[in-house]
């Protein structure tokens, strides 16, 4: 499926998100917007909510109220089925691969449900998938037999194997050591560059630092910052909420 | 030699088992609940068959033709519109709702043909055998059956393992939640799942309707036997479903050689004993398909 909309300038908007989970305001009228072509972060203290807003653009969770757009098509009512073939991927914060597919098999999965190609062709796109976040090794192993870097991998893949234009990353560099964070960074930014855009929660900065061009901080209902990551990681009403105290500041610069 | 008969015909027999079972189990496998209106379901496409035959004439076998391909779209319907909305509800409503569709079933039965035992005669075919030794004899219609449920398995087998629906198949029964992020439908799935289901208990209905009789309120039983198939071979593998089906329909010839009237219980015995000391069932779920 090549992309085919009319150009809008973002890929994906979500306007004026309002959602309450019992007494507890995660989003007060909330906008965030994708430029196509680019990765713009989401940063918050534990039980911001972050979460629960890419459940949102994702299709898995309804919102109190807003709108999401992609394509400059409303898909605030879509499914999350359907929202994928239409080209959102997304990663779950805890991946969880099927336990009985095989590597190949999740992505090949992926591929026939979102285009409309001949085998061949889907064999070499859930390959191409599975090379570009660095899973060529493990094509013939169980989905519940990976470790944990590489089942992050698989949920990358299987997200990149829909060809989406955007892909919601949530946490993926969480529980990886620093050479693992690399890689992920790597994989990221060259998918960047084949043309997919990225909404990427994440609280290990370090990776939003080297990847983002924007980065919002969601806290208490609202984006309380906005704008590059240094502008964003220095912002005081950032520290305040995020960080707790000053202190633990000199890893994130 | 009497021994040997029996564990053949038991073999055979099982094979029907299976053929009935197999269904049971890919639901339970998609969806984690069990049908308790399966067996009424093969008991509804004999009573289709029957009345097929009453007014089209004909040898009976032509109804599968007909019978099976209406199961799968009844199938697809009752999961769309009543069994998703009842899974929607919690783990006992699917319960609750089957229980109530067989009560209501039998019942509608009952009121339509009477309480009379039925069956689908297939002429010469129902008693002509292939004589192996003298004291070994091969009935047709039970060895097609045996054939036929075999192959039907296999096929189902690798329908699961090989093609695109089958992935999605194991896909939705292992996350429904990843296979949607991968685009694939759950209720379009659960759909096909159930469609699958009523069609093969069609044909299992059939044929045991041509072998034996049947009667509204048989399904029950039948239930019960196709449970144990089940849960002997271990839920959710379909190879392990066509051993469970085996071995109980063993279990029952072999019961009958010893007492005519213990083959029933001899296949319970046996299903006792796998709960105790093997409840994930004999091929266990690591090699299950779905």
């Amino acid at each position: 499926m090549t992309n085919t909309s009319p150009s809008p300038q973002n890929l994906f908007e979500a306007n004026n998100i309002v959602k309450r989970i019992g007494t507890v305001v995660i989003a007060d009228g909330v906008d965030i917007h994708v430029p196509a072509g680019s990765i713009v972060g989401m940063i918050g203290p534990n039980g911001a909510g972050k979460t629960t807003m890419l459940g949102i653009f994702s299709g898995n969770v309804k919102a109190n109220s807003g709108t999401v757009v992609f394509k400059g098509r409303d898909v605030t009512s879509v499914a999350m089925a359907k929202r994928a073939r239409l080209g959102i991927g997304r990663t779950f914060q805890i991946p969880r691969p099927f336990d009985k597919l095989t590597v190949f098999e999740h992505t090949l999965l992926a591929v026939q449900q979102s285009q409309s190609v001949s085998m061949s062709e889907a064999h070499e796109r859930a390959i191409f998938a599975l090379e570009r976040c660095g899973l060529l090794k493990l094509v013939n192993e169980i989905g519940g037999d990976l470790r944990l870097l590489d089942r992050k991998r698989l949920e990358m893949a299987r997200a990149v194997a829909l060809d989406p234009a955007l892909v919601l990353l949530d946490e993926v560099a969480g529980g990886l050591n620093n050479a693992e964070v690399g890689q992920l960074i790597e994989i990221v930014l060259s998918l960047r560059d084949s043309g997919i855009s990225f909404l990427w929660v994440e609280h290990v900065i370090r990776a939003l630092n080297a990847t983002a061009d924007r980065i919002v901080c969601l806290s208490g209902g609202h984006l309380i910052a906005e704008g590059s990551p240094a502008e964003v990681l220095a912002h005081p009403a950032v520290i305040e909420s995020y960080f707790g105290s000053p202190a633990f500041m000199s890893t994130a610069s | 030699m009497v021994w040997t008969n029996a564990v053949v015909q038991g073999l055979l027999l099982g094979g029907l088992y299976a053929l009935f079972s197999v269904g049971l189990s890919l639901m339970f496998g998609v969806m984690r609940f069990v049908n308790l209106a399966h067996g009424d379901f093969s008991v509804l496409a004999a009573y289709a068959a029957y009345v097929l035959v009453e007014h089209a004439g004909g040898t009976p076998l032509w109804t599968f033709a007909a019978v099976v391909p209406m199961a799968a779209v009844v199938g697809f319907f009752l999961q769309h519109f009543i069994l998703d909305r009842a899974l929607g509800a919690g783990e006992l409503s699917p319960l609750l709702v089957t229980f109530g569709l067989s009560i209501f079933i039998e019942s509608a039965l009952q009121q339509g043909f009477g309480a009379n035992n039925d069956s689908l005669f297939l002429g010469p075919l129902s008693y002509q055998s292939w004589k192996i030794t003298n004291t070994l004899y091969l009935g047709r219609l039970e060895v097609i059956v045996f054939v036929v449920a075999v192959a039907l398995i296999s096929g189902l087998q690798l329908f699961l393992s090989r093609t695109q629906p089958g992935r999605l198949l194991r896909a939705t029964a292992d996350n429904p939640r990843a296979a949607a992020l991968s685009g694939v439908n759950p209720r379009r799935v659960r759909a096909l799942a159930t469609a699958i289901a009523l069609a093969t208990v069609a044909v299992g209905g059939l044929f045991l309707a041509m072998r034996t009789s049947f009667t509204p309120t048989s399904g029950s039983n039948d239930l019960i036997f196709a449970f144990e198939a089940v849960i002997i071979g271990g839920l959710g593998s379909l190879w392990g479903t066509l051993l469970g089906g085996l071995i109980l329909g063993v279990a029952q010839t072999v019961g009958s050689q010893i007492n005519p009237a213990d083959g029933i219980l001899a296949g319970h015995l046996v299903f006792l004993a796998v709960l105790a000391y093997r409840p994930q069932g004999i091929l266990a779920a690591r090699n299950a398909a779905l």
